[in-house]
C-alpha cells in the first residue's frame, strides 16, 4: 500500500481547511523573498532614524516610509504625480535624510568632548579682540570632487594686524607707514600681508611673520639722514607753513578777521588735503572759504 | 520575348529620377517619440519631457562640479569618465536594463563616484548573482577610473514601474 | 538830498540782497552804489541776451554747442537764472580796488551749467561795464597748438601764434562796448617787441592789441603786455575786469606740445599758459576770475572702469591749487523740479518740443525723470522729442 493519502481525501481536508501544508524547500524561500514587502512598511514610528540612515546616500523608495511624490502632470487633479517607487527624479536630487536635527545632535555631542568652550568675555564683547587677539591669519583649504587633492590657491595666506597693539611712536609709525605703503590702512588702523611667495603654506605663514617682524624693527630705527626731510617730503600737507596761509594773512590783515576762524579753516584745509576729496567735503570749503574772505551770507 | 520587353519597356518609363521642389522642412524632433495606436509606447517620466524642460521639469543625470571656470582642464575628463560608467553598465547587466540604460544618474561625493539608478527584474533574480555582479562591477569601475564607486542601483519588478505615461 | 539818496541806496541794497540772497561784505566801508551795477533777475527765471550783444560777445562759439544751435534754430539765448549765477554775480559785486582778485571756481557734475553759467557772467560783465578777458578753453592753449615758434622774449618758451592772434581777436570783439575808455588808457613803458616793430610809452593800449592781430609772431609776447597793462590800470581803479577761462584746470594738466627733443612740454614752458597764470594770480585788485574745473582735461576715453572725481583739488592738482588758493568754489547742481519746469514751459511756448506726447503733463514728467534733472540730458531729450 503506497504512503500517500488518496485524492478524495486531500481534496476533503483541503476543503475543510484541516491540510497539513508541507513546508517547501529552496524554491519557497526564493518565493518568498521574491515577495517580501519593503522594508519601510516594517519600521516602528519611534525607531532611531539616524541608525536607518546613517551617513548620505541616494533615495531608496522601500527605506524611506514617507508617502512621497514627484514630477509635473499636466493637471495635477485629474492625475497625481509620480509615485516614490521607480522615481528616477527623487533619485536624481541630493537628499539629507542623514542630515535631520536628531542625527546632527549626535554628532555633536560626539565632538564635543574633544572641544574646550569658546572664551565667554569674546563672547560678551566683540571689541576684546582687537586689543587682545591683534594678529589674525587667514588661509583657504579647497575641497574638489575627483582625484585631485591639489588646489594652488591653498597656499595663498592672509596676514591682518592691528598696528595699534605695536604702540609705536608718532615718527615710528609715519615710517611704518611709509615702509608698508598701500598694505597699511589709516583709517581703520590695520596692515595687511598678503603672501603665496613660497610653495607652502606653512612657509608662507612663516614669511608672513618675517615680514612684521622687519617693518618693527625698521621703524623703529633713526637713521641720520631723516632729519634732511623737508616740507615736500611730507606724507600729508599741512596748512602751517603753505602758501595758502601766507596769502590768506595777507589779505587779512587788511581786514580784522580773529584768530578762531583761521584756525578752524586750517583745521578744515588740513582735513580737505589730506583725506579723500568728495562733493560734501568742497561745499564745506566753499563755506568757509566764503566766511574767511569776509563773504559771508547777510544775516537775512 | 515580345511581351517581356513590353514589360521591360514600361518598367523603365516608369523608374526615372525625381528632384524634389519644395523646401525642406526641418522638423525639431528631439525628444519625441512616436506614439502608437493603441497606446502601447511606454513613456518613463525621463522621456515624456522635452528637452526645454531640463532644469524645470527634469533635473540632470550626471552632477559634477567640472564646468565651473576654475576646473576647465579636468572637465573632458569627466565626461569620459560619465561615458565609460555608462557603457560599462550598459553592458555588464544586459537583461536588467530599463530603456536600454537612460535610467542611471551618476553622482560624485568627493572623491566617490556614486551610480545611482533602475534595473529590472522580469523574472525571478538569483540575489547571490547580483551581489556578485555588484562586487565586480565596483571592483573593476574603481581600478579603470583609480576612485571609489559605488553601485546604489536599485531593482524594480518590470518596466511597468517607471511607467509615466503611455502614449 | 544827499542822506536822503544814501539811505535810499542803502535800502534799496538790503532788499536786493534779501531779493538774491547775496553777499554783503562785513568789512566794507564804501559801498558801490546800486545804480551803478544792473541786477539779474531772480533765480529761476529765464535771462534772455540781445541777439546783438550775444553777436559781440561770440557767443556762438563760447556756449556748448547743444545750446549754440539751439541760438541759431530758435533766434534768442534764453538761458535760466540758478544758484551759481546769482553767487557770481554777488562776488562780482564785492570786487573793489582795495581787495586783491577774488577767484571763484565752478565746479560740478557734467551737464549742469559750468560753461553756461561762465557765459552769463561774461554777459553780466557786459551790462556793467566790465573788461571781459574770456578764454574759451584752455584747453585749446594746451592740447590744440597748430604751430609753435621758440620765443625770442624769454628763451625756452614756446609761442603759440594762432590761438594768441586769435584770442586777441575775441578780446577785441568782445570789448567793444569799452573801446574807448581802452583807448585812454595808456602804456606805462616802451614795448619793443623785436627789432622793427615797437609800442613807445604813453600810447593806448589798443595798439598793443592792434599790433598783436596784425603781427602773428609778435602775438604771444602782445597778449603778455596787453594782460600786464589791464592789471595796472585795474590796480590803479581806471576798470575792473573779468576774467573767465572755461576749463582752465587744464592750465596745469597735459600738453600735446612736443619740444626739440621729441617729449611734450609742460605747460608752465608755454607763453600763453604762464600770461594766464598770471592773470590768475592774486597780485592785482578790482578783478574778478572765473575759471571752471572740467572733467575733460582728467577723463580718459579708453579707461572703461574708471569714473574721474570732479571735484577741485583733484582736477587743479595739488601745484594748481596751491596756485588758486585762496579761492572760493561754486557748486553747479542738477536741476529741481521748479527750474526743469520753467525750461519745459519755455520749450512748449517756442514750440520747440515737437511730438504732442511731450506737450502733456505726463510728458512733462517723463522728460524730467528720464534725464534724471541732468540740464544737458533734459536739453537733448526735448530736442529729440
Amino acid at each position: 500500500m503506497p504512503k500517500r493519502k488518496l485524492r478524495g481525501q486531500t481534496q476533503l481536508e483541503q476543503a475543510t481547511g484541516r491540510a497539513e501544508m508541507k513546508t517547501r524547500s529552496r524554491t519557497d524561500l526564493m518565493d518568498r523573498l521574491a515577495q517580501r514587502p519593503p522594508r519601510s512598511e516594517e519600521m516602528d514610528a519611534d525607531q532611531k532614524w539616524s541608525d536607518v540612515w546613517p551617513a548620505a546616500r541616494t533615495f531608496a523608495a522601500s527605506v524611506v516610509p514617507l508617502p512621497v511624490r514627484m514630477g509635473s502632470r499636466p493637471n495635477t487633479e485629474k492625475r497625481a504625480p509620480f509615485k516614490k517607487e521607480g522615481n528616477l527624479e527623487l533619485v536624481k536630487i541630493p537628499n539629507f535624510l542623514h542630515l535631520t536635527p536628531a542625527a546632527i545632535q549626535q554628532h555633536c555631542e560626539a565632538i564635543k568632548k574633544f572641544c574646550t568652550p569658546f572664551p565667554p568675555e569674546l563672547l560678551n564683547t566683540p571689541e576684546l579682540a582687537k586689543t587682545e587677539l591683534p594678529i589674525s591669519v587667514d588661509y583657504n583649504t579647497y575641497v574638489h570632487q575627483g582625484t585631485n587633492i591639489r588646489d594652488i590657491r591653498s597656499r595663498v595666506v592672509t596676514m591682518k594686524v592691528q598696528v595699534a597693539a605695536l604702540k609705536f611712536s608718532e615718527h615710528a609709525l609715519e615710517k611704518f607707514a611709509r615702509l608698508a605703503a598701500n598694505r597699511y590702512d589709516e583709517t581703520t588702523g590695520i596692515l595687511t600681508i598678503i603672501t603665496d611667495r613660497c610653495h607652502t603654506r606653512k612657509q608662507n605663514i612663516d614669511y608672513a611673520y618675517y615680514l612684521l617682524t622687519v617693518l618693527y624693527h625698521e621703524a623703529l630705527k633713526v637713521e641720520s639722514w631723516e632729519k634732511l626731510s623737508a616740507r615736500a617730503d611730507a606724507l600729508k600737507v599741512d596748512f602751517d607753513g603753505s602758501t595758502t596761509k601766507s596769502r590768506l594773512v595777507e589779505i587779512i590783515e587788511k581786514t580784522h578777521v580773529d584768530e578762531k576762524s583761521m584756525e578752524s579753516f586750517g583745521k578744515m584745509w588740513n582735513e580737505y588735503r589730506n583725506t579723500e576729496e568728495t562733493p560734501e567735503k568742497t561745499r564745506e570749503y566753499a563755506r568757509r572759504a566764503k566766511e574767511i574772505l569776509g563773504l559771508r551770507k547777510a544775516e537775512v | 520575348m515580345l511581351r517581356s520587353i513590353q514589360h521591360v519597356e514600361n518598367q523603365l518609363s516608369q523608374s526615372c529620377r525625381h528632384i524634389s521642389t519644395t523646401s525642406t522642412l526641418c522638423k525639431n524632433r528631439a525628444g519625441k517619440t512616436k506614439s502608437t495606436t493603441n497606446r502601447t509606447q511606454l513613456l518613463t517620466y525621463e522621456m515624456a519631457q522635452k528637452p526645454h524642460h531640463l532644469g524645470v521639469r527634469k533635473s540632470w543625470l550626471t552632477w559634477h562640479s567640472q564646468n565651473l571656470e576654475e576646473f576647465r582642464q579636468s572637465q573632458p575628463l569627466v565626461v569620459a569618465q560619465d561615458e565609460v560608467v555608462r557603457r560599462f553598465i550598459r553592458g555588464f547587466f544586459p537583461q536588467n536594463l530599463i530603456v536600454s540604460g537612460n535610467e542611471i544618474v551618476i553622482k560624485r561625493r568627493g572623491n566617490v563616484l556614486i551610480v545611482a539608478g533602475f534595473l529590472q527584474y522580469s523574472r525571478r533574480l538569483d540575489i547571490r548573482r547580483i551581489y556578485w555582479m555588484f562586487g565586480f562591477a565596483e571592483e573593476f569601475l574603481s581600478i579603470l577610473l583609480k576612485q571609489p564607486v559605488k553601485l546604489e542601483l536599485a531593482f524594480v519588478e518590470s518596466e511597468k514601474d517607471v511607467a509615466y505615461n503611455y502614449i | 538830498m544827499k542822506p536822503c539818496a544814501e539811505l535810499a541806496s542803502h535800502v534799496a541794497r538790503r532788499v536786493a540782497v534779501r531779493r538774491l540772497g547775496g553777499v554783503h561784505r562785513h568789512f566794507c566801508t564804501e559801498a558801490k552804489a546800486e545804480s551803478s551795477l544792473s541786477l539779474l533777475p531772480d533765480a529761476g527765471t529765464l535771462y534772455e541776451m540781445e541777439m546783438p550783444v550775444a553777436k559781440q560777445l561770440n557767443m556762438r562759439t563760447h556756449l556748448p554747442s547743444s545750446l549754440s544751435k539751439q541760438m541759431g534754430t530758435l533766434g534768442e539765448v534764453v538761458t535760466l537764472v540758478r544758484e551759481p549765477i546769482v553767487e557770481v554775480a554777488s562776488c562780482m559785486r564785492a570786487v573793489n580796488k582795495t581787495f586783491p582778485t577774488l577767484r571763484l571756481v565752478l565746479w560740478g557734475p557734467f551737464g549742469t551749467g559750468k560753461t553756461v553759467t561762465l557765459n552769463q557772467a561774461v554777459h553780466h560783465a557786459y551790462n556793467n561795464n566790465w573788461a571781459i578777458i574770456n578764454l574759451r578753453s584752455a584747453m585749446e592753449l594746451t592740447r590744440r597748438v597748430k604751430e609753435i615758434e621758440m620765443s625770442s622774449f624769454v628763451s625756452g618758451r614756446i609761442n603759440d601764434p594762432s590761438n594768441a592772434v586769435a584770442f586777441l581777436q575775441n578780446f577785441k570783439q568782445q570789448n567793444q562796448h569799452i573801446w574807448k575808455l581802452l583807448g585812454e588808457l595808456l602804456t606805462e613803458r616802451d614795448y619793443e617787441w623785436s627789432k622793427s616793430e615797437k609800442t613807445l610809452k604813453d600810447k593806448p593800449i589798443t595798439e598793443i592789441i592792434e599790433m598783436g592781430i596784425s603781427a602773428p609772431f609778435l602775438a604771444s609776447d602782445c597778449v603778455g603786455a596787453l594782460f600786464r597793462e589791464l592789471r595796472r590800470h585795474a590796480t590803479a581803479d581806471k576798470l575792473e575786469v573779468l576774467v573767465a577761462i572755461d576749463d582752465a584746470n587744464s592750465l596745469w594738466g597735459k600738453t600735446l606740445v612736443k619740444r626739440a627733443d621729441r617729449t611734450y612740454a609742460p605747460p608752465s614752458d608755454l607763453t600763453l599758459v604762464v600770461h594766464f597764470r598770471r592773470m590768475i594770480q592774486n597780485d592785482w585788485m578790482n578783478g574778478c576770475v572765473l575759471m571752471v574745473a572740467d572733467k575733460k582735461e582728467v577723463a580718459d576715453a579708453r579707461d572703461e572702469l574708471g569714473v574721474s572725481r570732479y571735484t577741485p583739488l583733484e582736477l587743479f592738482g595739488e601745484e594748481g591749487f596751491e596756485f588758486i588758493e585762496p579761492f572760493l568754489p561754486i557748486e553747479t547742481t542738477n536741476y529741481t523740479e521748479s527750474e526743469s519746469n520753467a525750461i519745459y514751459n519755455y520749450y512748449v511756448k517756442k514750440n520747440w518740443l515737437a511730438t504732442e506726447a511731450a506737450r502733456t503733463e505726463e510728458g512733462r514728467k517723463q522728460l524730467m525723470h528720464l534725464s534724471a534733472f541732468n540740464p544737458f540730458y533734459y536739453e537733448r531729450l526735448c530736442a529729440f522729442n
